[in-house]
């Protein structure tokens, strides 16, 4: 492997890494040193990525709504996240642990689900809101966010690992399904149970098309569509629209630094069983 | 076991465990998926009533009028209506009403009306067809689709390769490139903007110092779709990398040191071991960023004018983004779920040729 470190193949690769992360770094970095340059500063020229002069004054244009919108986004993330958690690992359980007719063609249904765009259903799901009344209400993106088919199919597969013969076990000893799925099954998917929330938290937290959809009232806005609201609002006034994103941002990339091992393992689960 | 020997679980557990999520799979996707191909038969406009049905005159039904016996003055008064299209009955008699006066709509009107009542159907497929602005979206949806997952999967593909050799820093590259994968698209999208910016953004000002043009980027017609593809890259490459290099590790060293022995080279190896050992994974890549690639919605929407938008002269408007534009917009309930019907059909059918393909190049017996 000595003759490894002059290969060019190997310097090559590494040219390429380097030049990948500068493109993805480099967005970040415009965001972030923006967020706390004032207008002129921002589309100085060369661009400056530390900011010569750092000001607050476009975080502290954010202190009217955004409040709000980050509560409302923690607040509905939370509660989706939960939900999910139940029907997923219930879900899961029954795909995997328990027999019964027509198992297998629902689950072929479940994974059929995943390839349809939600545009696709978008406008009955919407009739149907407005009809029960629920229509500009948080409640709207927790109902349609309540079953999860990636996360009931990743619950499943996880599950599928466990052996047969606990549960046999279990039951032998006269433990019901509700005993079983609390005593042995929960305790031992934490991992998956895991990869699971910080998928799903991902994914609610940046959710754009629901909200659009579903909510107008100013105090209701989640974070991605008051900051989008925002954006067009103030759309020649890039600071204040660059400190709104930091604040989009960095919940996420908090989570990722400390649980990207499940992020990660989610996605390639997800990924490599269908 | 034989088939016959397999117990079932009591109903009652099953559902107790099942209704959960199966409920709000049924309510929420399956039963809206259906409704919206039903939908699609109606000139749904968002209001309290669907209608099946709509109101027409046209030359012939008023000849068929004129043998059922309604005067000349009223069929004169009714030759304004002709072509003229409306949504239920009430609109439609209020009109006959206005040409040929009370008397005449309150002996003939029903008559009339009946007449001019014509099924919906097909109405809203063959206006999608016979539109402009469909095949436009239709272009765009293909170049947009096409550009996506090829660079998508190649990109990918690259990184992936020189991240499973011996390398230092591994996972540090690896974490930097999946990172994008979790980030806000609206919060990225409002970064690429002030860096696209069409006058003075950085990308400008590096082509300035480069000494090449200025490009318009987001607000030109030629390069807006270019530049959301390549936005969309940013934040999608590190999954399918992610994907590719997880498969890519799962590949039999004993195949290269074999290959090895037999004097392949870097490029034989790559050709004749990596990708056949890849496939299955790379099948799955293709058919991931296919559906993906049909749906991107949230870059569209933030990059190339909101809720009007679509790009400069509808250039980044793509098939999900006409069904937005029509549903929530304009309010065209019932022609948006013919196109959302199309779009289904399109996904449906590229996924069963891949599926059909795939015997032909995936390979699925890994030693």
């Amino acid at each position: 492997m000595a003759n490894q470190k002059a290969n060019p193949w190997t310097i090559l690769g590494y040219i390429c890494l380097i030049l990948a992360t500068l493109v993805i770094l480099f967005p970040l970095v415009v965001i972030v040193s923006s967020s706390f340059k004032d207008e002129m500063a921002i589309f100085e020229y060369p661009i400056k990525l530390i900011p010569r002069h750092p000001i607050i004054t476009n975080y502290l244009q954010l202190k009217e709504h955004f409040p709000r919108y980050i509560f409302n986004s923690f607040k509905v993330t939370l509660i989706i996240v939960l939900v999910q958690i139940i029907t997923a690992t219930t879900g899961g359980y029954a795909f995997a642990k328990l027999r019964w007719k027509g198992r297998d063609l629902i689950f072929l249904l479940y994974i059929g689900s995943l390839m349809i765009p939600i545009q696709v259903y978008i406008v009955p799901q919407f009739i149907l809101i407005r009809r029960i009344g629920l229509y500009d209400s948080h409640w709207a993106l927790v109902l349609v966010s309540t079953f999860t088919a990636l996360g009931t199919f990743l619950m499943r597969q996880f599950f599928l690992t466990i052996p047969d013969a606990l549960l046999e076990a279990a039951k032998i000893d006269g433990a019901s399904h509700v005993q079983i799925f609390f005593r042995i099954i929960l305790p031992i998917s934490k991992p998956a149970i895991a990869t699971q929330v910080v998928l799903a938290f991902r994914w609610f937290w940046n959710d754009f098309f629901s909200p659009l959809i579903y909510l107008t009232s100013e105090h209701l806005k989640t974070l991605p569509l008051g900051l989008a609201d925002f954006a067009t609002e103030y759309y020649t006034y890039y600071g204040p629209q660059m400190a709104a994103s930091v604040l989009a941002i960095i919940p996420v990339i908090v989570v990722f630094i400390f649980a990207q091992k499940y992020i990660m393992q989610g996605v390639i689960a997800s990924g490599m069983k269908g | 076991m034989s088939r016959s020997a397999v117990k079932y679980d009591r109903l009652r557990h099953v559902l107790m465990f099942l209704l959960p999520c199966f409920s709000g799979f049924c309510i929420f996707m399956l039963f809206p998926t259906i409704a919206s191909i039903l939908l699609s038969f109606t000139n749904y406009s968002g209001g309290k009533t669907i209608g099946i049905v709509y109101f027409q005159l046209t030359e012939p039904s008023l000849e068929t009028l004129k043998q059922k016996g309604v005067p000349e003055d009223a069929l004169n008064g009714l030759q304004k209506l002709v072509g003229k299209r409306y949504a239920n009955q009430k609109k439609f008699l209020r009109q006959v009403k206005r040409r040929i006066g009370k008397e005449n709509t309150a002996e003939y009107g029903e008559r009339i009306a009946k007449q001019a009542r014509s099924f919906f159907g097909l109405q809203n497929y063959l206006t999608a067809f016979k539109s402009s602005q469909f095949w436009k979206a239709i272009r765009t949806t293909v170049i947009f689709v096409v550009s996506t997952i090829g660079l998508q999967i190649g990109l990918a593909l690259l990184l992936a390769m020189i991240l499973n050799s011996k390398i230092k820093g591994r996972n540090f590259f690896r974490s930097i490139i999946f990172l994008p994968v979790v980030l806000s698209t609206v919060a990225i999208s409002l970064s690429f903007m002030l860096i696209f910016h069409p006058q003075k953004g950085p990308a400008n000002n590096l082509l300035l110092s480069l000494g090449f043009d200025p490009l318009p980027w987001l607000t030109g017609q030629k390069t807006a779709l270019l530049t959301v593809v390549f936005i969309v890259l940013w934040q999608t490459v590190g999954y399918y990398m992610l994907l590719l290099l997880s498969g890519l590790q799962t590949i039999n060293p004993r195949l290269y040191e074999a290959a090895e022995i037999d004097g392949a080279s870097r490029i034989q190896k790559f050709r004749h071991v990596t990708i056949p050992m890849l496939t299955p994974v790379l099948f799955l890549c293709i058919i991931l960023a296919i559906i993906r690639a049909f749906q991107v919605f949230d870059q569209i929407y933030i990059l190339t004018g909101g809720e009007e938008g679509g790009g400069p002269a509808g250039a980044t408007t793509t098939l999900v983004f006409d069904v937005y534009l029509n549903a929530f917009n304009h309010w065209k309930m019932g022609y948006a779920s013919a196109e959302a019907t199309i779009l289904l059909v399109i996904i449906l059918f590229i996924t069963v040729i891949q599926y059909r393909r795939q015997r032909k190049w995936v390979t699925y017996d890994i030693v």
